[in-house]
């Protein structure tokens, strides 16, 4: 861990001559200097380079870096190169393809939705980098048969309540708790919840051979016509379609894509919880959103440029804090430390297939053996992949998964695992246990079990 | 997570104010519910015998005069039991049948999660299951203190992943995960001590999490739960006793954790569907059920436990009283049997329902009155109120009133 220390010297260096070979201060930090003045908030160093190639990899890839990989980093420390390298890599779409699944309809397998083929569509959309606002057009209005079209299952895995899954996933509000009854301290009310399911109600579901059809039964016009948020109603009988473009239009919704951008890479979203914009959590620095949204938009609603930014400013780039106080919580909430998380299953499973140096999972592999990590039990219908709690039968689940292959030396084990090499302390654990053992422990150590 | 105990509250300051126009615009239900006197929990834990499917009430506990089953006079004057259960009449004075129970979920899933949870379905509001519910309620003895032996589990909601069934889907499965982990002592050890070193151990909640949580399970290994799911250490007269099967195995192993102090376990016996061919399949059924149910009652008195454990038998639904054009039965929420057992609750028949089975006739009980009539034999106060993980106080049943012939012994 020394090495650690002495390294943030080094790297205070190399990120200052980051800075001027992009130019001014980043944008990022320029906006968050001003709230950590006035809110006395002190920021945390700025990361090694192997932790801010794994916290990368992690985060674009969902997986650890091969030791090749790592290798060649600390040789040539470009880390704005590394954001490129990765970004233009088929794992980075492929990853992400799966976090937007996850997102849309939830890990557990429901009757009539091919996770796969709505994954698949995904992928390239993300590759391609279709605008968001188009990708969620198709997703809202998206009609035809399960099998064959991606969006669709979007469309059949939320028909429980439409109108909780597009609130919370494309305009970042839970409007879904306005069903039950009216909340004093929030904006909207029952008849909105109500005014807004009306879109669907032309929706019909149907099981045919490819799984299940949707598809919209022209809207009766006797009906009371549904009413989105900002008061706008449909001008035809095309309700959903209609819907997708009040959607997509609206400024919540580029705050809401940029926000779940920015708490997948961050930790933490500038709303918190991600989902959930009302007065009781209003975003923590609306200007920074604001202005996120705005180059968002300006960018063509498009991912990588967003991505590109967040990855190379320094907020991004910071250590988790010391603490574990009100400061530290401050520090946090600020994104002037690292908000530290455990990794994904999906994450761990691809990056112990890294460690031991066995073939890459499939994302439908993946899906499932995440899934048997998790156990049956249905997780929070709230869709965020980042929601998500261990409990001691995930642990012993994985405890209990048998390690393929043998032990690497020493170096190579805790490099592939952990980013850094063994220290003195751990040296002389090496000769009270054996090879395997370590390996074992290295696996589900929190040091690897952690996205720091 | 807090509980709260809104009695005082509401009793005290709600209750002058009742008399006015309170009553009518929370209803009779909540009225009634603060009057109810304090829960007197009479069992300390709890068997469910899940019939995933939903089971048909009339090839079980509710044969109806000129349908295609015999019905069985049982022990009890006036209660009979359909054919296929001939072997449980002589121990109808243990079994106390409800026929008061129904609903208006008619979805496998949907009612899944009613009998589970005591709460109709709604994505944005999940509520914990009762197994959850028990699990938060009892202090901590090592091991899993809500255990599902079966291919379903369900969730504790906001109560959080410490009260999450601990699902065996398949018990030798299980018991070599846990095998594996007690030959690994040497392992978790330098695990917990490289999990010490960690540099942000201090300030990640998430790293102290896991680290609690992998503590847990290596004082799991220690407790004799891992020896409770080892069938080869079972006398082959105890196997046999509850049948050579997958249900008999699951009953088993239930009677076992329940012994060791496991709150609520829960055994599912799946094919309960029977929209083809009821005869056949509910005659399967039922012989798979009723060998391991006497086995466990017999367990049960004998080893001084019958006072102390509540046997609960359901499913999400019953079934259509006329067999539709392949001989079978359809979902039928209107009637959903129940038969609970344990201590003095034997012998009595809750409810009724018509001649042609289509209807109940006299009392009618929501799920939510099942539920707080459940809760409320294993001791848990329904007027402490959960608040939920987004700040909402919310109640352990939807507005439930615990059937007082039940609950008053």
């Amino acid at each position: 861990m020394i090495s650690k220390r002495v390294l943030v010297i080094a790297i205070a260096i190399h990120a200052a001559s980051l800075q001027t070979s992009m130019g001014d201060t980043h944008r990022i930090d320029a906006m968050l200097a001003e709230p950590h003045r006035t809110q006395e908030v002190t920021v945390t160093a700025v990361c090694d380079d192997a932790t801010y190639l794994r916290r990368l990899s992690l985060d674009l890839l969902g997986r650890v870096p091969k030791l090749e990989e790592l290798n060649a980093f600390l040789a040539d420390p470009n880390r704005a190169d590394a954001v490129e390298r990765m970004l233009n890599s088929p794992e980075h779409v492929r990853f992400w393809s799966q976090l937007w699944t996850v997102m849309l309809i939830g890990r557990s397998d429901q009757q009539f939705v091919e996770r796969e083929v709505l994954r698949t569509w995904l992928e390239q959309q993300l590759a391609d980098q279709t605008s968001l606002q188009q990708v969620a057009f198709e997703l809202i209005s998206a009609q035809g048969v399960s099998a064959l079209t991606g969006p669709v299952n979007y469309m059949a895995a939320s028909r429980e309540d439409p109108v909780m899954r597009l609130s919370r996933t494309f305009l970042a509000v839970r409007l879904d708790c306005a069903q039950c009854h009216d909340h004093p301290h929030d904006r909207w009310t029952n008849a909105d919840y109500q005014a807004m399911t009306r879109f669907f109600q032309p929706v019909q579901y149907r099981e045919v051979s490819g799984g299940i059809l949707v598809r919209d039964s022209t809207a009766d016009a006797s009906t009371q016509r549904p009413v989105f948020l900002t008061g706008r109603q449909p001008q035809t009988s095309a309700w959903r379609r209609e819907l997708g473009w009040m959607v997509v239009q609206s400024k919540p919704f580029s705050r809401a894509m940029v926000n779940r951008t920015w708490y997948w890479l961050m930790g933490r979203g500038i709303i918190d919880p991600v989902d959930d914009l009302s007065r009781d959590h209003p975003p923590v620095l609306p200007e920074l959103l604001e202005s996120l949204s705005e180059s968002f938009r300006t960018d063509g609603y498009r991912l990588r440029p967003l991505i590109r930014m967040i990855c190379t400013s320094q907020a991004y780039q910071r250590e988790p804090s010391c603490g574990a106080d009100e400061h530290a919580d401050r520090q946090r909430s600020l994104f002037a430390a690292r908000t530290v998380r455990p990794l994904l299953p999906e994450q761990w499973l691809a990056s112990r297939a890294v460690v031991l140096q066995r073939p890459a999972p499939t994302a439908d592999e993946l899906s499932s053996q995440a899934r048997q990590v998790l156990g049956l039990t249905p997780q929070s219908p709230v869709s965020d992949p980042y929601h998500w709690e261990a409990n001691s039968q995930t642990l012993i689940r994985q405890l209990s998964l048998s390690i393929p292959g043998s032990p690497a030396d020493l170096d190579s084990m805790y490099l592939s695992t952990v980013a850094r090499k063994p220290t003195a302390h751990e040296r002389e654990l090496a000769e009270t246990y054996s090879s395997q053992e370590i390996l074992f422990a290295l696996l589900h150590c929190n040091e690897f079990l952690m996205n720091d | 997570m807090i509980t709260s105990s809104r009695r005082a509250f509401l009793r005290g300051l709600l209750r002058p104010v009742l008399a006015g126009g309170l009553v009518s615009c929370m209803g009779p239900r909540l009225a009634q519910a603060i009057s109810s006197s304090q829960p007197t929990g009479r069992f300390r834990r709890c068997i469910v015998l899940w019939m995933d499917g939903g089971p048909s009430q009339l090839d079980t506990f509710d044969p109806k005069a000129g349908g295609p089953r015999r019905s069985i006079a049982t022990k009890v004057p006036g209660l009979a039991f359909a054919e296929p259960l001939a072997g449980l009449a002589n121990h109808a004075d243990k079994l106390c049948v409800l026929r008061s129970v129904g609903s208006a979920e008619g979805e496998h899933t949907r009612a899944c999660e009613l009998m589970h949870t005591g709460f109709s379905p709604r994505p944005a509001f999940p509520r914990p299951s009762l197994g959850s519910m028990v699990s938060h309620d009892r202090p901590d003895n090592g091991f899993p203190r809500y255990v599902t032996l079966g291919g379903k589990g369900f969730g504790p909601a906001f109560l959080g992943g410490t009260h999450a069934p601990f699902v065996v889907e398949d018990v030798d499965a299980a018991r070599q995960q846990l095998d594996v982990l007690t030959k690994k002592g040497r392992e978790l050890d330098l695990l917990t001590e490289m999990n010490a070193g960690y540099w942000w151990q201090r300030s990640s909640a998430a790293a102290q999490q896991r680290s609690y949580t992998i503590e847990a399970v290596k004082r799991l290994v220690e407790t004799p739960f891992p020896k409770a799911l080892d069938l080869s250490s079972r006398t082959s007269s105890e196997r046999d006793r509850y049948g050579d099967h997958e249900f008999g195995r699951r009953l088993l192993v239930a009677a076992r954790l329940s012994r060791l102090g496991v709150p609520w376990v829960e055994a599912q016996l799946p094919g309960w569907d029977t929209h083809v061919d009821n005869q056949r399949r509910t005659d399967a059924l039922a012989e798979q059920l009723q060998q391991p149910w006497l086995a466990l009652l017999e367990d049960l008195q004998q080893s001084g436990l019958w006072e102390e454990t509540l046997v609960v038998w359901m499913g999400e639904f019953g079934r259509t009283p006329r067999l539709n054009a392949a001989a079978g039965r359809d979902h039928f929420p209107e009637v959903t049997p129940v038969v609970l057992a344990g201590g003095n609750l034997g012998g009595r028949t809750i409810g009724a329902t018509s001649a042609d089975g289509a209807e109940r006739i006299g009392q009618r009980h929501e799920v939510a009155d099942l539920m707080a009539t459940v809760l409320t034999l294993l001791g848990l106060d329904l007027d402490a109120e959960y608040t939920t993980d987004f700040g909402s106080p919310t109640t352990k049943v939807d507005g439930g009133i615990p059937i007082a012939e039940i609950v008053s012994g």
